[in-house]
């Protein structure tokens, strides 16, 4: 062949390569990985699955997914003052960060809902900035009828190809309407199927924790606990930060268990399991950030030079940057060994981190639990195994967020009586909502 | 007698002044209701003759203070208030009798009359009830004449005349004497009104005035009644 | 101002006022009542097209749900992906022919929320309910409904349940999420409007509550806030199949009880207004009354006053004319006649003015009604030869002789001075009309209580048709008769007081001239103690 033939076949090869940067579309990561890919042989045990979904980036700079987002504020008499004041001067300056491209409504609630800027395209922020600077508190709070009208504002302009999301700040107990945990659960639980996540925030120590955890965690939106009025603009921000970047949506996560393993449990999330199947639905994914399952599942005992497949693992979503659904699929298998020092080379120590994780936060819901309950001994210990068990999964996995864990625990314990208890349950709630989603703030 | 006469009017007082002088009444007169009590208290007068409508107070005031004074003075009045019931108010104020303007001369003359012989007939007097003239029998207290069965009214001063007369039977009274007896010092007539008098009381109850039996005239000296 | 007139008065003000009050209450109340029931109505009307709402919702729900309950496969998989693909879907379940549950298989492998849902639905599936309530009556050949809604409830309240029977004679069930549906609820209802300014009559703000089968308000709208225990303008419940939940709107209480109150401004206006105007007619009456009766007091008392200014001159007048008399008595008679000629007249003449005063005098009284007598004890006839006496010299002159048949000579009650005038008068009317016939009979008798007096002159008489007209006030035959004058109230004075003494004033027949009856009631003295 001539030399100039050669040279240009090299480009094509170089060309060819190097194309998927630009030319093939950004996909989903899926990483479906076990904690300890070798386990002991002849042995019955539990171990964790991880399905690891990770966002891509946007295939060209500056562009975004164009939001449809409703923002529902409580106004009722508890907010009056500087609360108030902060949450329409952060909303303000959330809208400014929108652009024509987005639509935006707000629904203020006291005792009864008021729409105040029906679902519009952004193309007068003043109006809207306006409109949410008039707001005067006063009455008391219907919460659900809040977030509802806010989703049929956002309904009117549904899109698959936008990002959904209703965002509610609140700061008391709800006491109109619908008021229990389950019954916002639920909402949220119908919500998601649609496409819509509800972000929560909950400003100050007096509004119900346990409410708006519930109708974030079922509709895969964030949940926050602001204790100062003052940092509602940075939650503000971060939120958007969060809401700006979706680039998937309608996740839908299928793991089919390999007939003898059984599936036990989903850590931290909802999912469906039905006999050998277990369906978990995400609502979004963000630019370069991972969100994961973990599962749960029992291997029964096995010999040590079988390989056993755990599960076959099938995703699908809504591409923002395509507007088309992609479906990945990945598989996970297992292998044996009689060493246990093979096991614990082996084991993924970032995943068997995310699984201490998991765990440490479904005690640290217990010792809530117990704590609901008055037994505040019985909490603290609780929250004191927790902590010696994050401190030791903090060494044995090399994990700075473990430690951190371990130390939030530790605090808590000391904070279960008196006043305190208010804040540091608002805050355990927050904690536990934030770890089981991987939320970003 | 004394009578006390209030009217306001001065021709109507004058004119009965003049009357009830004729009739020989002593008058002490009053031109308004202050002056008639005034009157009335220093002088102690035998009855009183009252108008209504006075100035300073009325005849009705002086009335009732007459009477929460002395009761039995006889009051008589004398009104253009003819209404009834000033004529009622006036009779239950005491007054004894009411007279209407306009009223006769011979009406006031009569009321007057009567009065008198009420006075007279209440009072203790020595006088006889009556005494003869000639065929004439003289009633003094009634301030009457009879002369059979003809009834002669006769004024206060005629009576006075005739008991002069009658208590000087026989005698000549010269005409002083008769004054200073039938006329007091109220005024002093001329001699021509005593004659007149004289002739008024011949008409009154002589059979034949022009030829007089009862009261004889003495030329130059006076009268006499030849008993 | 007579009481009795204040009184009138005031009726005549306040009795229209206050009938007119009473009505106009009534028609305001009504009217109120009439704007209240209006605006229930209106506010029914309201909760009626929320309702309607609601039942269209419902229809689209029922339409959505027939077409998705259009299975084909009662395979699971495609079950509970309807179900994790339908936000509204709560649990979808099947039921063969004989009512028994087929999906999900309460023996086979359920998620969380499956068996949750079997354990709350369980009761309904054992009394196989559903699969009753797909028929229709106990008739096999009756069609049975072919589809419905079924409420339970369990856990927060009510659960609703769409089911239907297929051909197959098999049952499909879907469960909609309570919360889900309230959502729904929710976002087909309004928001609370921005405030709307009220129009007339109309309550400014209301609240509308969607209140579930506890009481509990699930939802609601509209800017006023009610009252803790409030009551409800109107209420309503919904359709089927939330017929447990009801509507229910309110108003402000006392805003609502102020509506239609401007018809009762209106009508305080009106009375006011009314009243102000009855208030000034009575005002303008009154002074007018009170004017008149001024001035008729005036008069009156001018009349009074005349005669008593009169009275005094006159008193003058005739007194010293009689002292002249009796001062010319004293003169020769032969020297005096003509001095005593012109001193009759001049007598005679104030008689005559003081008959007159005394006349228009007791004419007044009587218009005025207060005539009355004075009795005292006199002889009837001693006041006759008096009349008699004062009238001789002007009848003398006339050419009129009187003879006098005296017959009245008892001691009677008599008012001499009515006696007086009534003669007066009647010999006056001689002197002025009878003077021609030259003479004047006058005859006097009494009996026990009773003195009648005739007089009967010569002159031309009265006809028959004047009899009674010659006694109307103001009355005067002609005027041909000459030289007469006279103000034509003095018969009617004389029978006036005739009448008034308990006797009359008659004019009776005569062959001669005129003849005058005066008949009076004179008791004697000892058998009336008074008048």
């Amino acid at each position: 062949m001539c030399r100039s033939a050669k040279f240009w076949c090299a480009v094509l090869v170089v060309a060819v390569t190097a194309a998927p940067s630009w030319l093939r579309a950004a996909q989903v990561k899926l990483d479906v990985s076990m904690a300890q890919p070798t386990l002991l042989a002849e042995k019955k045990q539990t171990t964790f699955v991880k399905v690891g979904l990770t966002g891509f980036k946007m295939s060209s700079k500056g562009k975004r997914t164009p939001v449809n987002v409703a923002l529902v504020l409580d106004k009722s008499g508890s907010m009056s003052g500087t609360k108030i004041a902060k949450a329409k001067e952060a909303a303000v300056w959330a809208v400014r960060r929108l652009n024509r491209e987005d639509i935006v409504s707000v629904v203020v609630y006291d005792s009864t809902v008021r729409v105040l800027v029906p679902a519009t395209r952004l193309n007068d922020k003043d109006a809207v900035c306006r409109k949410i600077s008039d707001i005067t508190a006063g009455g008391s709070t219907a919460l659900f009828a809040g977030v509802s009208k806010g989703a049929a504002e956002l309904r009117k302009f549904i899109d698959r190809n936008r990002v959904n999301r209703v965002i509610l700040l609140s700061d008391g107990l709800a006491n109109v309407g619908p008021q229990t945990p389950s019954a916002l659960g639920e909402l949220g639980a119908s919500l998601i199927k649609e496409g819509i996540s509800v972000s929560t925030m909950g400003l100050g120590l007096d509004y119900n924790e346990d409410l708006m955890a519930q109708l974030a965690r079922r509709s895969d939106g964030n949940h926050i606990f602001i204790e100062k009025a003052e940092d509602l603009a940075k939650i503000f921000n971060f939120e958007f930060d969060d809401v700006l970047s979706v680039v998937a949506q309608e996740v839908s996560i299928t793991i089919n268990v390999a007939r003898d393993v059984r599936p036990v449990r989903v850590l931290g999330m909802d999912a469906e399991i039905t006999g050998q199947r277990v369906i978990v639905k995400l609502n979004q994914l963000c630019s370069e950030q991972e969100k994961y399952v973990m599962l749960e599942v029992e291997v029964p005992a096995t010999r040590e030079s079988q390989t056993r497949e755990i599960a076959k693992v099938d995703v699908s979503y809504a591409n923002m940057d395509t507007k088309t659904t992609d479906r990945i699929s990945s598989s996970i298998s297992v292998n044996f060994t009689k060493s246990e020092e093979v096991v614990r080379a082996r084991t993924d120590l970032k995943v068997m981190a995310e699984s201490v994780l998991q765990v440490a936060n479904l005690q640290n819901k217990l010792a809530t639990a117990l704590r609901d309950k008055g037994d505040i001994e019985g909490a603290r210990r609780l929250l004191e195994r927790n902590y010696v068990y994050l401190k030791d999964g903090a060494a044995k996995y090399r994990s700075e967020m473990l430690r951190v864990r371990a130390l939030d625990n530790q605090n808590q314990a000391d904070r279960l009586d008196g006043r305190d208890w208010a804040a540091t349950r608002k805050e355990m709630r927050r904690y536990q909502h934030l770890d089981a989603r991987q939320q970003s703030y | 007698m004394k009578v006390l006469l209030a009217e306001d009017d001065p021709y109507i007082r004058e004119g009965l002044a003049e009357i009830l002088r004729s009739e020989g009444y002593r008058v002490l007169q009053a031109e308004d209701g202050k002056t008639a009590l005034q009157l009335f208290d220093s002088e102690e007068p035998d009855f009183v003759c009252l108008d209504i409508m006075m100035p300073k107070l009325s005849g009705y005031d002086v009335c009732k203070k007459i009477r929460a004074a002395r009761t039995v003075v006889p009051i008589i009045f004398i009104s253009a208030k003819s209404e009834e019931i000033d004529k009622v108010v006036g009779l239950e104020l005491g007054a004894d009798d009411f007279i209407v303007k306009p009223f006769g001369v011979k009406e006031v003359v009569a009321r007057i009359r009567a009065v008198t012989r009420r006075c007279r007939a209440a009072e203790q007097s020595p006088e006889p009830d009556s005494f003869q003239m000639g065929d004439l029998e003289v009633l003094p207290r009634e301030l009457r004449a009879r002369r059979g069965k003809q009834t002669i009214e006769l004024s206060l001063r005629e009576v006075k005349l005739l008991e002069l007369f009658y208590r000087h039977r026989g005698e000549v009274l010269d005409r002083n004497t008769i004054f200073n007896h039938c006329w007091g010092e109220d005024y002093l007539p001329n001699s021509r009104t005593l004659d007149q008098h004289i002739s008024q009381l011949r008409k009154r109850i002589e059979v034949s005035p022009k030829q007089p039996t009862l009261i004889r005239t003495v030329h130059g000296a006076g009268y006499r009644f030849e008993g | 101002m007579a009481i009795r007139q204040i009184i009138l008065l005031v009726l005549i003000v306040c009795l229209p006022l206050a009938t007119l009050a009473w009505l106009g209450w009534r028609l305001a109340r009504d009217e109120q009542g009439m704007v209240q029931q209006r605006l229930r109505e209106i506010a029914r009307e309201r909760l009626e097209d929320v309702e309607e709402k609601v039942a269209a919702y419902f229809r689209r729900r029922e339409n959505e749900l027939l077409r998705l309950t259009e299975l084909e496969s009662h395979d699971p998989d495609d079950l509970r992906r309807i179900v994790r693909q339908r936000p509204d879907v709560g649990h979808v379940f099947v039921l063969d022919r004989e009512g028994r549950l087929v999906h999900p298989d309460p023996a086979g492998m359920l998620s969380d929320s499956e068996r949750e849902f079997l354990l709350h639905a369980k009761q309904m599936f054992d009394d196989k309910e559903l699969a009753r309530a797909a028929v229709v009556s106990g008739d096999d050949d009756a069609v049975p409904a072919r589809y419905g809604w079924h409420v339970r409830y369990w856990g927060p309240g009510l659960n609703l349940i769409f089911y239907r029977r297929l051909e197959s004679r098999e049952v499909v069930g879907v469960h909609l999420q309570r919360a889900r549906l309230i959502h729904d609820l929710i976002a087909e209802l309004p928001a609370t409007a921005p405030p709307v300014p009220s129009q007339d009559g109309f309550v400014s703000e209301a609240r509308i509550c969607l209140v579930n089968s506890r009481g509990k308000t699930e939802y609601q709208w509209g800017s006023f806030e009610p009252e803790e225990q409030a009551k409800p303008l109107v209420e309503m419940p919904l359709c089927e199949p939330l017929d447990s939940w009801r509507l229910k709107y309110f108003v402000d209480d006392q805003e609502f009880a102020a509506v239609g109150r401007s018809a009762y401004w209106n009508l305080l206006s009106a009375l006011a207004a009314l009243g102000l105007g009855l208030v000034v007619v009575a005002v303008y009456f009154y002074r007018e009354y009170a004017r008149e009766v001024r001035e008729a007091t005036q008069r009156v008392n001018f009349v009074n006053q005349v005669s008593h200014e009169l009275k005094t001159p006159l008193t003058n007048i005739r007194m010293y004319a009689e002292l002249l008399e009796s001062d010319l008595e004293l003169i020769e008679p032969d020297d005096a006649a003509r001095s005593r000629g012109h001193l009759d007249v001049i007598v005679a003449e104030s008689q005559r003015l003081s008959r007159l005063i005394g006349n228009v005098l007791t004419f007044a009284r009587q218009r005025r009604g207060q005539l009355s007598l004075h009795k005292t004890t006199r002889r009837v006839d001693d006041v006759i030869t008096a009349v008699i006496e004062r009238f001789r010299p002007a009848l003398r002159q006339k050419g009129i002789e009187v003879a006098f048949d005296a017959a009245a000579d008892a001691v009677v009650r008599l008012d001499v001075d009515a006696l007086e005038q009534i003669l007066g008068n009647l010999i006056s009317n001689v002197e002025k009309y009878a003077a021609a016939g030259g003479h004047l009979e006058i005859t006097s008798r009494q009996n026990d209580a009773q003195t009648t007096i005739v007089l009967t002159d010569r002159g031309p008489g009265i006809p028959t048709n004047f009899r009674e007209r010659v006694f109307q006030p103001f009355y005067r035959i002609s005027d041909r008769i000459e030289g007469a004058m006279g103000t034509g109230i003095g018969l009617p004075i004389a029978r006036q007081l005739a009448r008034l003494h308990g006797g009359d004033l008659v004019l009776t027949s005569s062959d001669t001239g005129a003849r005058f009856q005066i008949q009076l009631n004179t008791a004697t003295p000892e058998s009336e103690g008074d008048r």
